[in-house]
Order: C-alpha cells, then sequence, then structure tokens
C-alpha cells in the first residue's frame, strides 16, 4: 500500500512535527523536577525502616505513636524526613540494603538487623559525634551491644534502638524445676508428652530457628561458628562434634516425640503461639518479646502467673548461653546535615529516653540502654528484670563475619532437616558442610 | 490449491499465468542497495537497531554478565574482592545437594506439568461441551478458572499454607477430621508430605492458564470435523482422539512448553509456602538461585546456578522448535 505523500500543513496549523515538539516539551517538564539539585528545595532526609516499624506498621498503637511523633518532629525541624518502607522479608531486605550501601546508594537512615550489622558497618557514617548532641552515652548500652555498634573501639557505626534475647518458658504447674541441659530436657518431657505436653522450639528454615534452637546450644559446648580465619569453624575437630552434638539432641527430642515434626515448618518464635495458648505446650525456647504478647492472647491473661523463665538449656555442662538480637539505625549518606537530621528523627522517637522507652514498651523489646529500665515511661512485665540479667549474664551476639549468611542458612537448612526427618544429624551436617564447602 | 503470494517479494507469485492483477500493481522495481553503493538509506540495518540495541542492553548483556560471574566466587556485595575460579561448577557437579535440587526440580516439573495439561485439557473440554449445550454459567466457570491465573504466586501460596495448617484449625484437616481422619496430618513438615503439597497448589495455579490455551485450541476446531464425526457414526472418545486432539497438537506442544518453562521458573509460591522446605525437601532450581544470591549472597554460586536453569529452559525451547518445524513440514 502506498502512502499519500505528506502535504505541507498550512501556516499556523498544527502538524506531527509541532506535536512531537510538544510532546518532548512536556516530558521534559514532568522530568525536570526529577533532575533538580538536592539543594534547590525544601530538604529532607530518607528514613527506611521495615513494615512493623515504620508508618505502616500493622499494629494501630505503633503505627499511631510514629504519626504523633513525626508530626511533632516536624514542627520543630527544619528537615523533612521522607519514610521509605522496606522489605517484611527481613533477610532480602538487609540483603538489598547491603547491595545498595556497598554501591553507595542506601537510604540516608536504614533500619538495620544488628546480624548483619558487621558487614554494612564499613558503608555507614560514623555517629559518635552526634551522641553527645543527642544526650546518649556509649557506656549506656549493654556492652554486649556495645561491640556491634562500635566498628573499631570508639567509632560508633550504628545505634542500636531495641534488644531480645532468648529464654526457656515452662509451665509452672507441670515443670517443677527447669532444665539445665538439652539431655535433661527431653528426659523431663517424657511423661509430660505422654499427657499430651510438648516442648517446642523453631526449626525452620529461618535466622529466627538457628539463633532460638541452634547457637545457643553450640556456643555453650565453648564452640566459636568462626575461626580467627574467617572461615567455619565447624567443619572438623571439636567444633563438628558440637555442631553434630546439637542437631542430634533436636533429631533425638523429635525422634522421642517430644517435640511435634512440624516445628520443622516454625520459621519464627511467634509459630509457637498457637499451641502455647490452646495448653498444649510444657515448655518452649523463644524470644523475650513473646512473654507480652502471649499474655495479651490468653484469655485470663495470666501468662506471667502460669509460666516461668529459665536459662536456655545448656549442651552438657552447666554453661549458659543466649543470643541477643535487635535492630540498629545507621546513616548511609554523607551530607552531615542531613545525618543530623535523620538522627534527630529516630533520637526521638527510637533511641533517646522517651522514644526508647516509649517505643520498646509498645514492642514488648528489651531496651538495649541499661538506664531506660529505671524510666518511668517504659512499661515492664514481671520478667522483664530476668530479661535484663539474662543480656548480662548470658547474652552473646551473633558474629559479623563474611560468611555469617552463608553459615546461617546452610544451617537452618540442616535444622530443618533433622527436625523433619528428611536426614540424620550427621548427613545433615555434611550436606551443610557440602553447601559451605563445595 | 492456494496460491501463496508473498507481498515482500517484487516479483509476485511465480507462476506469471497466476492472475490475481498482482503483476499490475507491482511497486516499480527499485535497484537493490548493497552496503558499499546504497548507502544506509536502502539497508535494514537502521530499522534493526532500535530493537537490536535494546535486545542487547536487557538481554544479551545481563546473560553475557551472569555467565561471566558465574565463573568467580564474587558475592551480592559491591566492592569486595573476588576471583576467577571454575570451583563453582564443579562444587555444583560434585556435591550432593544441587543434585538433590536437580531431583526435586524435575520431579516437581513433571507432575506439575502433566497434571496442568490433563486437568486443563479436561476443564476446557467440560467448558466447550457446556457451551455446545447451551448450558447457562459457562462464562462463569470460565472467569473462576480464570481468577486462579491472575492471583500472584505469592498469594497462592499463603493461601494454600491457610488450607495445609497442621492442626485441627487447618482447612483441610479439619475436613479430614470430619472424615474420620486424625485432623493432624504433616502437609508441610513431613518431607514427602511437603513435596506432593508444593505440587498440588502448583497444579491449581497453572492448571488455569492450560485451560484457556487448550479452549483456545478446542475452539480452532472446525464444527464441520465434529459433524462429519458424528455421521461417521464416531464415539465421543473416538472424536476426541481422532478429532479434537490431533487438531489440537500444535497448541497442546505450545501448553507443555509454555507449562514447563514456567515451572522450572517457579518460585515464589514455593517461597511463601514452603520456603524450600522442609530441609530441602522442596528446594526447586529457581528457588536455589534466589536463596544462594539474595539470602547467602553467593552471587558467583548462585550464578552458575542460574546458567544451568537457563540452559534447562534454552533446551526446553529448542526441543520445542524442533518439534514445531516437523509439524509444520508434515502439514
Amino acid at each position: 500500500m502506498r502512502h499519500p505523500p505528506s502535504r505541507p500543513a498550512p501556516s499556523g496549523g498544527l502538524t506531527r512535527r509541532h506535536l512531537l515538539h510538544a510532546g518532548g516539551a512536556a516530558a521534559a517538564l514532568t522530568l525536570a523536577p526529577g533532575c533538580a539539585s538536592s539543594g534547590s528545595g525544601p530538604r529532607s532526609a530518607g528514613w527506611q525502616a521495615i513494615p512493623p516499624y515504620s508508618l505502616q506498621a500493622p499494629d494501630p498503637k505503633r503505627a499511631a505513636y510514629l504519626k504523633r511523633r513525626l508530626a511533632a518532629h516536624r514542627k520543630r525541624s527544619p528537615y523533612g524526613i521522607e519514610p521509605l518502607v522496606s522489605s517484611n522479608d527481613t533477610s532480602a531486605a538487609m540483603a538489598k540494603l547491603l547491595l545498595q550501601a556497598s554501591q553507595g546508594r542506601a537510604p540516608d537512615i536504614a533500619q538495620v538487623d544488628s546480624y548483619i550489622f558487621g558487614r554494612i558497618a564499613p558503608y555507614a557514617q560514623p555517629v559518635q559525634r552526634h551522641m553527645k548532641r543527642l544526650g546518649l552515652r556509649l557506656e549506656d548500652w549493654f556492652p554486649t551491644m556495645r561491640r556491634e555498634m562500635e566498628r573499631r573501639p570508639g567509632d560508633v557505626r550504628g545505634l542500636q534502638f531495641t534488644s531480645d534475647l532468648r529464654v526457656l518458658y515452662y509451665r509452672r504447674d507441670l515443670v517443677r524445676t527447669p532444665p539445665s541441659d538439652w539431655d535433661e530436657m527431653i528426659d523431663m518431657a517424657r511423661p509430660l508428652a505422654r499427657r499430651g505436653y510438648s516442648v517446642l522450639f523453631p526449626a525452620g528454615r529461618s535466622e529466627g530457628a538457628v539463633t532460638t534452637t541452634l547457637w545457643p546450644a553450640y556456643w555453650s559446648q565453648g564452640a566459636e561458628l568462626f575461626g580467627s580465619d574467617g572461615e567455619p569453624a565447624f567443619a572438623t575437630g571439636k567444633g563438628y562434634e558440637a555442631m553434630r552434638s546439637c542437631l542430634r539432641s533436636v533429631e533425638r527430642a523429635v525422634g522421642a516425640g517430644v517435640v511435634p515434626r512440624r516445628v520443622a515448618g516454625f520459621d519464627q518464635e511467634d509459630d509457637e503461639n498457637p499451641d502455647i495458648v490452646a495448653g498444649r505446650v510444657a515448655m518452649f525456647l523463644g524470644g523475650s518479646w513473646q512473654a507480652a504478647a502471649l499474655d495479651g492472647l490468653m484469655k485470663d491473661q495470666d501468662f506471667f502467673r502460669r509460666w516461668g523463665v529459665a536459662p536456655m538449656p545448656a549442651m552438657g555442662g552447666g554453661r549458659h548461653v543466649s543470643a541477643t538480637g535487635g535492630w540498629l539505625w545507621a546513616a548511609f549518606t554523607d551530607d552531615e546535615e542531613k545525618i543530623a537530621a535523620g538522627l534527630d528523627w529516630v533520637g526521638s522517637a527510637y533511641v533517646g529516653d522517651r522514644g526508647m522507652a516509649e517505643w520498646c514498651s509498645l514492642g514488648g523489646y528489651l531496651p538495649p540502654r541499661q538506664s531506660i529500665y529505671g524510666d518511668d515511661a517504659y512499661e515492664q512485665d514481671p520478667f522483664t528484670p530476668v530479661f535484663r540479667e539474662h543480656i548480662v549474664r548470658y547474652g552473646r551476639a551473633r558474629p559479623s563475619d563474611r560468611k555469617y549468611q552463608d553459615v546461617s542458612h546452610t544451617l537452618q537448612i540442616a535444622l530443618s532437616g533433622v527436625a523433619s526427618g528428611t536426614a540424620g544429624a550427621t548427613e545433615a551436617l555434611d550436606q551443610a558442610l557440602d553447601r559451605l564447602v563445595g | 490449491m492456494a496460491t501463496t503470494v508473498n507481498p515482500a517479494d517484487p516479483e509476485g507469485p511465480a507462476d506469471p499465468g497466476s492472475g490475481l492483477g498482482l503483476r499490475d500493481r507491482r511497486v516499480p522495481r527499485r535497484p537493490r542497495s548493497s552496503g558499499r553503493s546504497g548507502g544506509v538509506a536502502g539497508s535494514s540495518w537502521p530499522w534493526l537497531l532500535p530493537l537490536g540495541t535494546v535486545l542487547l542492553v536487557v538481554l544479551v548483556y545481563p546473560v553475557l554478565e551472569i555467565v561471566r560471574l558465574s565463573f568467580t566466587d564474587a558475592s551480592l556485595v559491591t566492592g569486595e574482592p573476588y576471583s576467577v575460579t571454575s570451583e563453582t561448577y564443579t562444587s555444583l557437579v560434585t556435591g550432593t545437594d544441587f543434585r538433590h535440587t536437580l531431583q526435586v526440580t524435575f520431579l516437581f516439573v513433571l507432575l506439575s506439568v502433566v497434571f496442568q495439561l490433563l486437568l486443563g485439557l479436561a476443564v476446557a473440554l467440560l467448558v466447550h461441551g457446556a457451551e455446545r449445550r447451551g448450558l447457562r454459567g459457562v462464562v462463569a466457570t470460565r472467569a473462576v478458572v480464570l481468577t486462579a491465573w491472575a492471583i500472584p504466586g505469592v498469594i497462592i501460596g499463603v493461601i494454600w499454607s491457610l488450607l495445609y495448617q497442621e492442626t485441627a484449625s487447618g482447612v483441610l484437616n479439619h475436613g479430614l477430621s470430619l472424615l474420620g481422619f486424625s485432623g493432624n496430618t504433616p502437609f508441610l513438615s513431613d518431607p514427602d508430605n511437603a513435596l506432593v503439597s508444593v505440587i498440588v497448589a502448583n497444579i491449581w495455579r497453572g492448571t488455569a492458564l492450560s485451560m484457556i490455551l487448550c479452549y483456545a485450541g478446542i475452539k480452532t476446531v472446525p464444527d464441520q470435523l465434529y459433524e462429519a464425526a458424528r455421521i461417521d457414526g464416531a464415539s465421543p472418545v473416538q472424536t476426541l482422539f481422532r478429532v479434537t486432539l490431533p487438531m489440537m497438537l500444535p497448541i497442546l506442544t505450545m501448553n507443555l512448553v509454555l507449562a514447563t518453562v514456567e515451572t522450572f521458573n517457579s518460585f515464589d509460591m514455593v517461597l511463601s509456602l514452603t520456603g524450600g522446605g522442609p530441609g530441602t525437601a522442596t528446594q526447586v532450581l529457581a528457588l536455589d538461585v534466589y536463596d544462594q544470591i539474595f539470602r547467602q549472597l553467593n552471587l558467583g554460586r548462585g550464578a552458575a546456578m542460574a546458567v544451568v536453569l537457563m540452559a534447562v529452559n534454552v533446551l526446553v525451547i529448542g526441543l520445542y522448535v524442533r518439534l514445531t518445524e516437523r509439524q509444520e513440514k508434515e502439514i
């Protein structure tokens, strides 16, 4: 088909070329604001949090608190705060943040999980000079958390604003003296299992599962996850035996019928809650935040009366270890004004005296700053003093070695495999080492 | 016999006596330009360049980059030192974990695709049959089946995890308890059950697309053929196997390839349903790639797995192309 020859447009009429020019100009005008330099309008700092810690928190109380705080902050600060929300899948969100930080694209202020902070810290800006301005003292943080916040002594790269740790919860009416180690726990649980009461621990494929079920038992044997060369220390020798004995205990607990196989699907400690509320559990390994949540979930709200708290069972001997966790704020922009503005905001809502007291009360977290425990605004539950003591006596942070994510993931698979009966302890550990070492 | 006319051919049909008046409407023949003498005006390159550039940037370059990274031990973190090594592939071949992942993946794909095709065909035949009989609710049925196709994989995973919940409060377990079973069936924590559960959820998900394609295929079968079969006294089963299925063969082949490639690449639903567990019972290849890169931060090993996944997909598509060519030759 032949196209008719293009005719010259009458003067003053619209041609296709005119339309294209007009369209191009409109597009340029639309995109122009995006190309403007950051100093040309009201300045703002990007603030990224995971959903439960953001304005989009599913808990209306948390969302209302943050909205109230942000409105107050906007009134007194000339600097704007631009809220950003990352994924609910914290492992993926942290991996993305690490990638962004390494490429210099991380948000100005971002929330970082303590287990990955060691890897992100080199890309974060020092914040110690702002701490004095915000009325914060490094010594106020628990020593185990202080070490996570510092890249080197005195070089603070993050401000931890929540913390937690793992404990053994037990029903007072069923367990008179809480077990001290895994063998004792399994033995005590056998008669209880016959009466329909089980023991629970998370054994799914998640960071929470290894942090609660595996690491404390492994560390209690004096073993380390990494050697001085940064390589996994459980590939051979004492470390291998220690890890195998942990997995064997899980295998034995499930095999004896005191722990249901479905714990292999428990990714988070909170997955235990429905069974606990239903009254089918005698003991469980869980997080400190669960106590307040369970008390709210139970009909008569008598969790603190019926349940007791004990140190995490050791793997032989009486050396208890508990894994601590929590979240930090870190600054990634090199603009000092933005850092100051961002830290002012997180200081007022999460890290400062009132902010930390209120936020930790709302979420059921343990304050990482010791002075907050004496703050009237911090609402403590009956177990809080015990948790605080456990942080000091047994608390231990996860290592920040380069291969931690790799090690954690492969052992999550091993733990889940053993709990589900897919593999025996030795086989699962060897397969994990295969995945790690190749 | 139909005459094929290629409008791009300036010489028109090969048979000069074919008439059709084409010779009269023939565009005046222009000298064929060569790159050397005619310049770019007569060349096809300016027309291919934009598409070629887009393909180069969004397809060829990423593929080459993935292949390059697969021969390194790079991590996801930019700036961290890495070395060039073939250890990534060696570890895949010698390690037991990757072999296990492949076994799980092939089982997952095989069972998913077979049942998706069979159920998709069955639903399409039912809908078509109902339509021919003038029954009501055909459109509603099609819409309901299509809904499964429209739901994102992650949501499907969440929906099925609620169905599979392993206590009496789980929908399926509650139903089973009403039928006299224990009500505690470990749908997701038992390794064997978990794989079956994931496959069932994936069949449910993929049957919709399969049904759409099969239904489209059935609609291409001329009614005269059914009429002829009926006059010849063919039974419904004979009509299905002698008329419907042979006529649908091209679309069934395409359905098979699409379902296979999509199932090989599927990871979102598995991620939200089991996360690959318990252990590695439901660890499919695409999920392993995701885990290696985004959870373990092993970009090199993850890239090597991605190359294997790509090779499998290329192989499936290559088979499809060969099969299609053969079918066209036979026609």
